[in-house]
């Protein structure tokens, strides 16, 4: 029971922080929104037993992510005066049809499937924590893991190649 | 999940703690009106030389480019540390040539001048 | 217990937030923090599927969504700061070069 209070209160936290990011002006008001609702979905994964990943979230996503975003916008200095007044209303209700009708199908999809898979609640002891993660990921997942080991170097140099000049 | 819930009540306690310091000082602090003289830009007594937010150098982008990537790796290390006994040497290698590639990074940006600071 | 057409709806409903902003929005950095919502949301179905399934496995692949994420984000943040070195704009519609 207290697990349901706990989802709905921060399943509405996370949609209300949604909204509200993609709909400011300011980029970094945007980004401390968006931090608020990956904080909050980090809050649901402890709920849905997904302790290291709950961690994960909040260190790269809230910690570094989003960290990254703000400083770009120091970066580039943005302000309103360069930002600007981006109204185009025919896009906008474009975009508020597509998605309803994709909110739509979601839902139609969902709705038309039985969706049982299941233990819920009967999970073997350890579930979700780093240790049954490190046990999987240095097992099974050793190829994928050396695969993002790889991803990660090319976007070092990716990143450094693209930014790194020393601009005049 | 129940460990969380010391996490839990922090957060209740800290939300409430800011929410009433705030609520408090709007209800009960004196009012009073913004003026002109108020909003202005002060800066020890004197008019203040720069608009403030100026352009950071690109440099910091680098360092922070690092910061990302080298917390992307703790991350993936940690599980390793907790499963040690149990991944054995299969793991050990995993690991090894994981931090192995990434250390290529590091060269990479050491000689390009990345960590120089200039 | 949560169940699993909560969790999906709530998924699904992060994911088309992060498709209405990223149409809607012409700011190139709230339109990559879109896709980053986007992410999140496939994030949660993995991780809700993890649970009900009683596997791991989706964990995993939740974990690596994020790694690619981070990784994402430094290149297309350098590409940002590259494009707004050049043309001194972050809005979209002003970044028209290659259109015909």
């Amino acid at each position: 029971m207290a697990e349901q209070i706990l989802f709905y209160l921060f399943a509405v936290i996370a949609i209300i922080s949604a909204l509200s990011a993609v709909t400011r002006k300011n980029p970094v008001v945007s980004a401390v929104w968006l931090v608020s609702c990956m904080c909050s979905l980090a809050v649901i994964y402890v709920l849905l037993e997904a302790y290291f990943l709950a961690a994960v979230q909040v260190i790269v996503y809230a910690g570094a992510v989003l960290m990254l975003f703000v400083f770009v916008i120091m970066l580039l200095n943005l302000r309103t005066g360069i930002i600007g007044q981006f109204r185009n209303l025919g896009l906008k209700f474009m975009g508020l049809v597509l998605t309803v009708i994709i909110l739509r199908q979601f839902y139609t999809a969902f709705k038309g499937t039985s969706l049982i898979l299941g233990n819920a609640g009967g999970l073997e002891p350890g579930f979700g924590e780093a240790r049954a993660v490190g046990e999987l990921l240095f097992t099974r997942y050793v190829y994928p893991l050396e695969l993002i080991s790889i991803l990660l170097l090319v976007a070092i140099v990716g990143a450094l190649v693209l930014a790194g000049k020393e601009s005049s | 999940m129940h460990n969380f819930l010391a996490i839990l009540l922090t957060l209740v306690i800290t939300a409430i703690t800011v929410g009433g310091a705030l609520l408090l000082s709007a209800l009960i602090g004196p009012k009073s009106k913004m003026t002109r003289e108020k909003e202005r830009p002060f800066e020890c007594g004197n008019v203040p030389f720069e608009e403030p937010g100026k352009q950071f150098p690109i440099h910091f982008y680098v360092v922070a480019i690092l910061f990302i990537v080298f917390d992307i790796e703790v991350i993936f290390l940690y599980p390793w540390i907790s499963s040690f006994g149990t991944v054995g040497r299969y793991g050990f290698a995993g690991a090894m040539f994981f931090i192995l590639i990434l250390t290529f990074g590091l060269i990479y940006e050491w000689l390009r001048g990345g960590l120089e600071w200039h | 217990m949560i169940s699993l057409h909560q969790l999906l709806l709530l998924s699904a409903v992060l994911f088309v937030i992060g498709i209405a902003g990223f149409i809607t929005r012409r700011n190139i950095i709230i339109m990559f923090m879109s896709v980053e919502l986007m992410l999140n949301a496939a994030n949660l179905a993995l991780i809700s599927f993890a649970n009900h399934s009683g596997s791991m496995d989706a964990q995993l692949i939740a974990l690596f969504v994020m790694a690619l994420a981070a990784a994402e984000v430094a290149v297309g943040l350098a590409i940002i700061i590259t494009v707004f070195r050049n043309k001194q704009t972050v809005n979209v519609d002003e970044l028209n070069i290659l259109k015909w």
